[in-house]
């Protein structure tokens, strides 16, 4: 039973931007869109499956499109949905069926938002592989950057959550666990490749 | 690892908060030196991931959350499908219509009546002309005072016809009740018309002889009258009837 309001379109982007009570903004988006984008997907020659996978593409592309002001409520959060739902589709279908042809002939209809869009996906596919170096760094390391980079805590309060001696002690800690992920990332060979094609707009 | 700037001060130039003249430094190096770039670079994709894998941990519980309670719903109930269902919607939709025209059905059912078909319409009048105030028949007189019984009673002692007397004769048939004479009264008219090839008094004929077929439920002889109105355009009651009388009518045929 839903006692709370629904939020407007607005409200869930300041939300995000702000990232206050940022999983209400992310939950109100599950219920509202998400048969949309799965119908879409369903639709066109995908599973459910699929639309899982590829909702969660969205929805963070979404994210990083509200913070990065790349979206401002220009359009209604649905249609904005839909768009990025489609381009991550089709890139998606790109992938599994080396579709050249179909890929060239709806890379020259695309507009302006589109291209904002495929741009982005492009940029997460980085940065999804960038998160999974994340991912394997020691647990304590992911906590000290979460807290700093997502949760933007002051050196202070992370110091007294995670029981740091002292905050010289967390700087120094927060230093190598940094530098251990950007050197993962400058000798990966697969990201450097990504990161070229990406330039290369492929 | 480049030797010049640490990780820090390439953290500060990313957020704008590097000295003036350091940052400006930075800038010219980075036009030639390719792993000080590279560095920069990694460092930035590393902390937007490390924020991203934030908001992933979020969507992925909200996913998780939403596709669970999804699957509990069509536990429940098997029929629906997603929050957003066309079909579900389109389904509930007809429904409502459906709870609607019944609603309507039912309403009209209960509420449909011969007189509702006439009941808005205007109650014939005798036209008044300046010339004419004065030379009221002793019938227009009564009729004008809604006297019926007195225009019947002059009306039977009357011994010739004339459209205009037969016409009040049968109005006031109809007020009274007597839907026997009043149709006589008035068809009386329609025969004379055909036999002189006139046509007194024809479009209020018509219209009157639809009351009284209506008063005495002979529905299918108003409906017939009904659409002999609506299939002359230039009669004068042409614009007294509409599709919705006719839904009436075979509402009343139902009916009976």
């Amino acid at each position: 039973m839903k006692l709370s309001r629904n939020l407007t379109d607005q409200e869930i982007l300041d939300q995000i931007k702000s990232k206050t009570n940022p999983n209400q903004a992310i939950s109100q988006l599950y219920n509202q869109h998400y048969g949309m984008l799965e119908h879409l997907i369903t639709t066109n020659s995908g599973l459910a499956e699929d639309a899982a996978d590829i909702i969660q593409e969205v929805m963070l592309v979404f994210v990083k499109m509200v913070r990065e002001e790349k979206f401002r409520g220009e359009a209604s959060i649905k249609s904005f949905l839909y768009s990025i739902c489609k381009n991550a589709w089709i890139t998606e279908l790109r992938k599994r069926k080396s579709t050249q042809a179909r890929h060239e002939r709806y890379e020259g209809e695309k507009d302006q938002v589109d291209r904002g869009i495929t741009e982005q996906i492009s940029r997460n596919e980085s940065l999804k592989f960038v998160m999974n170096l994340f991912d394997t760094l020691g647990e304590k390391c992911k906590q000290v950057l979460t807290l700093f980079y997502y949760e933007e805590l002051p050196m202070k309060e992370i110091c007294e959550r995670l029981d740091f001696s002292s905050e010289q002690v967390l700087r120094n800690k927060k230093y190598k666990c940094l530098q251990a992920l950007t050197e993962q990332v400058k000798s990966s060979e697969a990201l450097s490749n990504h990161l070229q094609k990406a330039l290369r707009h492929e | 690892m480049n030797e010049n700037y640490s990780l820090e001060e390439l953290e500060a130039y990313l957020h704008g908060e590097l000295p003036a003249e350091k940052a400006k430094q930075l800038e010219e190096e980075l036009q030639t030196d390719a792993a000080l770039k590279a560095e920069l670079e990694a460092l930035k994709i590393s902390s937007e991931a490390i924020e991203l894998a934030g908001w992933k941990n979020i969507i992925q519980q909200a996913q998780e959350e939403f596709l669970a309670e999804r699957a509990q719903e069509s536990t429940i109930k098997p029929i629906t499908r997603g929050t957003v269902d066309f079909f579900a919607w389109t389904k509930r939709i007809a429904a409502s219509l459906t709870v609607l025209l019944v609603g309507l059905g039912a309403y009209l059912m209960i509420s449909v009546s011969p007189e509702s078909i006439t009941s808005d319409q205007i109650e014939y009048q005798i036209p008044v002309m300046r010339s004419s105030e004065n030379t009221l028949t002793a019938v227009q007189e009564a009729y004008s005072q809604k006297d019926f019984q007195r225009v019947i009673a002059l009306s039977e002692k009357a011994g010739t016809y004339n459209a205009e007397l037969s016409f009040l004769t049968g109005l006031s048939y109809l007020e009274v009740g007597e839907w026997k004479k009043a149709e006589a009264s008035l068809l009386q008219i329609e025969a004379t018309n055909q036999q002189n090839e006139a046509y007194e008094f024809a479009d209020q004929v018509d219209y009157y002889l639809v009351k009284v077929y209506l008063s005495s439920n002979q529905i299918d002889q108003a409906s017939e009258r009904i659409h002999k109105i609506l299939d002359d355009e230039k009669h004068t009651y042409h614009g007294n009837f509409g599709k919705m009388d006719l839904i009436k009518l075979s509402i009343l045929k139902f009916k009976n």
